[in-house]
């Protein structure tokens, strides 16, 4: 009791407070930017907290990741330029309900959404992480393949609108992600002889070029072409009354908030998943349990709770295996470690005994850091929407800008500033073909994992169908991803499916 | 509060740097003796040949405060991860034997990659000079606590008996080794590639494979007995297990002893070389980077270039007999 009384007096002392602040205005500052991210923030944060006591340092970390997450979707919401795949999914209706003079309502949305899925996911971090984290131990390299192809299955409904164009656009995102070194004989295959091709394309760069340059020539190009219509004027927010989010609103998006969080945290708990799948999966999963799902694609502030509140459920989720079982989920978790092995501490399930104190004062920490982010969103939500102020010949240059340095600083080589500029062009060319931009990003980050959980269970099963019958999980969860392909194909012969798609994804 | 505000200032002089070196590059650089003295008059770029936010990347972060202060100039990051450090040395090949570029390499980048996939390689142990140690780390074959054997010899038995064993590879070394030991002793071991050491602990505490490599930084596990190490990849025994013996000892051409160094391009002037080894060794035995090692799974290695440049003859020749007998 008396370690928890510890841990109170030291996560709130002033230092600490101080520190998770600047950790989440940071983190959505780095957010919001397009082209900068929380993961890569934290990296450049990492040896400079070798100056911090643990608690503050992990704090501060947390804070980046958390306030990162929200971040990403206010770039995605108010300029369609999503500064990470992840703010992808929050884009697809975010955008259009600033179109429609709602940018006020859509950031609320995704500022409620997000701290509620984060604000779930430290609660199972911190009551049920052991037995979560057991269970997700359970899970072998074959159960997670197929784990990822129901979640391929799952989003595959993303492709509704123009399925040819949808697959072409999966297909060529993993051709790209396969560049590189082989996952299984490290081989280089499609490099060219370039070395710098060698770890393969830097998927950050891609991501920056593909959804946040083109986005950027695709306006200019209009401003190009036409005089000024009603379309170009700048966007305006908080003057309708529409632009409220109101109790109503969060009614609505409540039961997608805690679906989503659920998605996200399950997701979080696996280790090497990641916030992105878990977007896209919360974001389908909204699309499929709503009335309206044509109303998708369209400005539905429901899409914007179901894939913001899953990407941030993944933020404490993630810490769940590295608590619990002393395994990092993904790269943030494993940023965390290298904070952590700085301070001469070693994460598992060993520091409950050895550093109860930092336990719970890091616990206290996280759910402190998700109130601090929802009131800073809050507060600051007005100021964020003047981006829509700031005429257009400033905001463009600034992004282009921002594109290249954040592709520098991420794989600090001039190669992948190259290869944003590339994708940036590509992008600009897919968007004027009709070739949607969303499923390529699935295809790019799913590829690699797919792949990869492919390769193994290729091995473990003898490369026999009659292998995968020792792996009972495995085998439900192929029959399931194939229940979930099949089953609009099924409903369709009804003729009171009206099975008529027309979700519009962009 | 102090100690928070420098750390600010040396990482507000980083991007400082990052642009002095960008107008500084496309400058034509002179190579020669007169300019070994003045070394160094610019910034010192050290590529990382390792993941961002990893045990390397960080390891260089705690370094290269204290390499800037005993060199005098600013040493710039430039991470250039891929092919477990292949792609930093195949840059490195290319780039001025000033001094003024240098990389942080690890042994198996020069001794394996030219050895066991020559084609894909585009350079040999021969194009660089070996700068001076820095650290190593424990390198060991793992089961699970619970696993029906005990020791090495023991698990070659068990797999002898019929019982087909799996594995968890992290490297394209993993991948030989296993090869080769199917051949050597008539089993069969299925490897499986994996990510790097989460996923492969995570496979032996879920029992989805039998056996794993680790690079040394599942220590904690070993210490509370969820894992054990059947055999130690270094020449020399584990220095946390050191009753456990190393697959030399047994009498295996195998030998996967990582030490992390600095290296130069080939025909860096030998002054400038002494300058460096002379800055990092400083940086290697000051008491920060001293106090950050004790509280990691690594161990510090005080190598001359001299005795880099036999370690790495010495796994060649082994990596060479384990090809042999691979191709036989």
């Amino acid at each position: 009791m008396s370690d928890l009384a510890t841990a109170f007096f030291e996560a709130f002392s002033f230092f600490n407070i101080l520190m998770i602040f600047a950790g989440v205005m940071l983190g959505i500052i780095v957010g919001a930017i397009p082209g900068l991210s929380a993961p890569m923030a934290i990296a450049i944060a990492v040896p400079l907290t070798f100056y911090m006591d643990p608690l503050t340092a992990l704090a501060f970390l947390i804070s980046v990741n958390k306030g990162g997450t929200f971040g990403g979707a206010i770039s995605g919401i108010l300029l369609n330029t999503p500064g990470s795949p992840e703010a992808a999914a929050t884009t697809l209706d975010g955008y259009p309900l600033a179109k429609k003079g709602q940018p006020i309502r859509a950031l609320r949305a995704a500022l409620f959404a997000s701290n509620g899925g984060d604000f779930f996911s430290d609660l199972v971090l911190i009551l049920v992480a052991a037995p979560l984290a057991l269970f997700a131990l359970k899970l072998g390299p074959v159960e997670i393949g197929a784990l990822v192809v129901v979640a391929l299955a799952f989003v595959s409904e993303l492709l509704a609108k123009s399925p040819s164009k949808g697959l072409i656009a999966v297909g060529f995102g993993l051709l790209v992600a396969s560049v590189g070194a082989d996952p299984t004989m490290a081989i280089p295959r499609m490099t060219f002889g370039s070395i710098d091709l060698q770890g393969g394309v830097p998927l950050m760069s891609v991501g920056i070029g593909i959804l946040a340059l083109s986005e950027v020539l695709v306006q200019l190009e209009r401003r190009f072409r036409r005089t000024r219509t009603i379309e170009d004027k700048p966007l305006e927010f908080g003057k309708s009354s529409d632009d409220r989010f109101t109790r109503k609103d969060l009614r609505r998006i409540a039961p997608t908030i805690g679906r989503s969080a659920v998605i996200g945290t399950v997701v979080g708990a696996l280790p090497g998943l990641g916030t992105t799948l878990a977007a896209f999966l919360g974001y389908s999963a909204a699309r499929r349990s709503s009335k309206t799902p044509e109303s998708f694609g369209k400005g539905n502030i429901e899409g914007v709770a179901g894939a913001e509140a899953a990407n941030s459920a993944v933020v404490g989720a993630n810490l769940i295996p590295l608590l619990a079982l002393g395994i990092p989920g993904n790269i943030a978790a494993a940023l965390l470690v290298g904070a952590f092995i700085i301070h001469g501490i070693v994460p598992g399930p060993w520091l409950f005994e050895e550093q109860p104190v930092l336990i719970y004062g890091l616990f206290i920490s996280m759910v402190f850091a998700t109130c601090m982010n929802l009131i800073v969103g809050n507060l600051f939500l007005r100021y964020f929407a003047m981006v829509l102020r700031i005429p257009a010949y400033i905001t463009f240059p600034s992004i282009v800008f921002l594109c290249v340095v954040g592709s520098y600083i991420n794989e600090q080589s001039l190669f992948a500033v190259g290869i944003t500029l590339v994708f940036g062009i590509v992008g600009y060319l897919m968007r004027q073909f009709g070739i949607p931009v969303v499923p390529f990003i699935i295809g790019l980050i799913l590829g690699p994992m797919l792949e990869h959980s492919l390769s193994q269970t290729y091995v473990l099963t003898d490369a026999s169908l009659a292998g995968l019958l020792d792996y009972p999980v495995a085998l439900a969860l192929y029959l399931l991803a194939l229940i979930i392909i099949l089953r609009p194909l099924v409903m369709r012969r009804r003729p009171s499916g009206g099975g008529e798609d027309n979700g519009e994804i962009v | 509060m102090k100690l928070l505000l420098k750390s600010l200032q040396s990482y507000c002089l980083a991007p400082a740097a990052l642009a002095t070196l960008l107008t500084l590059s496309p400058v034509p650089v002179l190579v020669g003796e007169a300019m070994a003295e003045s070394f160094p008059e610019k910034p010192v770029t050290l590529m990382i040949g390792f993941r961002a936010g990893g045990g390397m990347d960080t390891t260089a972060s705690i370094l290269i405060p204290e390499i800037e202060k005993a060199l005098g100039q600013p040493v710039v990051k430039s991470m250039q991860p891929g092919g477990g450090g292949a792609k930093a040395a195949s840059l490195l090949k290319e780039a001025d034997p000033d001094g003024y570029t240098i990389a942080l390499g690890a042994t198996s980048t020069f001794a394996f990659n030219p050895v066991v996939i020559p084609d894909k390689t585009p350079y040999t142990s021969a194009d660089f000079d070996y700068i001076v140690g820095l650290v190593g780390s424990g390198e060991a074959i793992m089961a699970r606590a619970d696993a029906p054997y005990d020791t090495f010899q023991e698990m070659i038995d068990y797999a002898k008996a019929g019982n087909d064993l799996t594995y968890s590879g992290q490297t394209p070394f993993d991948r030989i080794l296993i090869q080769y030991l199917n051949r050597k002793e008539g089993i069969n071991i299925k490897h499986i590639s994996t990510k790097g050491g989460s996923e492969a602990i995570k496979n032996i505490l879920g029992g989805h494979t039998d056996l794993s490599f680790t690079g040394g930084n599942h220590l904690k596990q070993y210490q509370r007995g969820e894992i054990k190490f059947l055999a130690s990849l270094r020449p020399e025994r584990l220095r946390d297990a050191p009753d456990v013996p190393s697959l030399t000892e047994l009498g295996y051409p195998i030998d996967f002893g990582n030490v992390f160094f600095i290296v130069a391009p080939k025909g860096t002037p030998d002054d400038v070389k002494a300058k460096l080894a002379e800055a990092v060794s400083a940086a290697r035995d000051s008491d920060a980077f001293g106090e950050y090692m004790s509280k990691t799974p690594y161990f510090t290695a005080p190598a001359t270039g001299d005795e880099i440049v036999d370690a790495i003859a010495a796994q060649e020749a082994r990596n060479r007999e384990m090809m042999q007998a691979l191709s036989e």
